[in-house]
């Protein structure tokens, strides 16, 4: 596995295919390879995707490649999927709407499942983009699916998120509540030869507004872009519009600042993993642990108590640890 | 370690039907197999590339058009070319029972023709998915 980095570096195909997989399998040995990618990350322009299922993210992203192509820049995608929460597998179907890109090498396209645990998605996506950025390409594309705060969290590792709507999705104050307008940096209405692609504009360059006055200042007004993927209608906005977002964070040194927000949302999801990981097998083969568990199935005792019981038993035993060490003199 | 086995599910040349493989990748689905589909019509030379960049275990695929002897040499030299000769490749759908020895012949490892059960190909994806896994330890 040894220059494993290195052919990632010089472009091969298959050792970045590789390299992803084995991240995402948590490799120990591709683990420590992240080390070495790191200084050669930083340089490619990542740029979420996300949006309701069926509002044409897919062909969008293929109008994207085919225009970013024409400037000869090479393209990266990471289109991640729901995995099953009951058999664990999945469906990946997302490269069925950018077939035509297939067999271009300046493109390469990985499909992700989202295997469960949020914190483990944007792991495996944060592991995957940083092989890409080393494997070169000049601009990333993530893909997720908006429906849920997991995928909301994904498109957040990006430098520039652009969320994708559609004409008659229902009221746009649903998308209020969810909360999803506050993520775009670009908002786009897709689909527009539909009806109704006008009036969905105005409802949310109104919700917009209604944010303005809010908040005050915004120094970045999100622009709604009208598009549609099938006649390639809008898509040289958009283009521009991700090239002015970029610009106007670079500008503002605010692209280093989502850069670093990024890796601290990554380590924090990696270690709320790991500490779950780590403690509840542990936790969950103590015989005190279980005979909470027998009682508040029993309704004989409230979730609350116990889990402040636990957290006072890991303390404790932290403390007895300290001066354990201070009193024999064998502390480090 | 995550073992989830990942298998990339294609439809080559000019067939138009693809029931057949859209049951075959959720059955994949339910047996806990995150599944790739190309979608219909696609060269050997595309599908090898899409086998390559999402570094699947296994390459199903779905062959109802009778072009079988014509399209799997094709597509078994296209994943020589990419390096990626060592994937293993099953065929499924209207193969007529005296070409399944014509595509072992080819180095295709398994022939499922119509009627297989989809237990079968579960079974048999999963072993030949294992035995790769142990084998090929970069």
């Amino acid at each position: 596995m040894t220059g494993l980095v290195d052919k990632v570096k010089a472009g091969d195909v298959r050792s970045t295919a590789r390299l992803i997989t084995l991240l995402e399998k948590r490799d120990p040995q591709a683990i420590q390879m992240l080390k070495e990618m790191y200084p050669h990350c930083g340089k490619a322009h990542l740029v979420g995707i996300t949006g309701p299922p069926g509002v044409g993210k897919s062909c969008l992203i293929s109008g994207l490649i085919r225009r970013f192509r024409k400037k000869e820049m090479s393209v990266g995608v990471l289109a991640v999927d729901p995995s099953s929460p009951f058999s664990g597998g999945a469906l990946l179907g997302d490269r069925v709407r950018m077939i035509e890109q297939s067999g271009d090498r300046g493109v390469f396209i990985r499909s992700l499942a989202s295997r469960g645990a949020t914190g483990g998605l944007s792991a495996a996506v944060n592991d995957a983009a940083d092989v890409l950025d080393v494997a070169g390409k000049d601009i990333i594309l993530v893909e997720t699916m908006g429906v849920g705060q997991g995928e909301i969290e994904i498109a957040r590792l990006a430098h520039t998120v652009i969320l994708i709507l559609m004409p008659g999705y229902g009221d746009m104050l649903q998308a209020m509540k969810a909360g999803i307008m506050e993520i775009g940096d670009i908002l786009v209405v897709n689909k527009s030869d539909r009806p109704g692609a006008d009036e969905t504009v105005a409802e949310l360059s109104a919700i917009q507004h209604f944010k303005g006055f809010q908040e005050g200042d915004d120094p970045w007004t999100p622009p709604i872009v009208k598009t549609s993927a099938t006649t390639g209608e809008g898509l040289d906005r958009l283009e521009e519009a991700i090239a002015g977002h970029l610009q106007f964070m670079k500008a503002r040194g605010l692209l280093a600042e989502r850069s670093r927000g990024r890796r601290t949302r990554q380590f924090l999801d990696v270690l709320t993993q790991r500490i779950r990981d780590e403690f509840m097998a542990e936790l969950q083969s103590d015989p005190a642990v279980q005979e909470w568990v027998r009682r508040i199935g029993n309704l004989e005792l409230d979730p609350y108590v116990a889990s402040e019981q636990v957290i006072r038993m890991i303390k404790e035993a932290r403390e007895r640890r300290r001066t354990g060490h201070r009193l024999d003199g064998s502390g480090r | 370690m995550d073992e989830t086995i990942r298998i990339l599910i294609a439809k080559v040349g000019l067939d138009g039907h693809d029931r057949g493989a859209l049951i075959i990748a959720q059955s994949l689905k339910e047996a806990g197999m995150e599944v790739i589909y190309t979608g219909l019509k696609n060269t050997p030379e595309v599908i090898a590339d899409i086998a390559v960049q999402e570094d699947v275990d296994v390459i199903g695929v779905s062959i109802l058009s009778g072009a079988h002897l014509v399209l799997m040499p094709i597509l078994m030299d296209a994943l020589k070319k990419h390096l990626a000769g060592d994937i293993p490749v099953v065929v499924g759908g209207v193969i007529p029972p005296g070409d399944i020895q014509k595509l072992k012949a080819m180095d295709v490892k398994e022939v499922f023709p119509a009627g297989s059960s989809l237990e079968s190909v579960v079974a048999f994806i999963r072993k030949i998915a294992a035995s790769r896994s142990k084998g090929t330890v970069e």
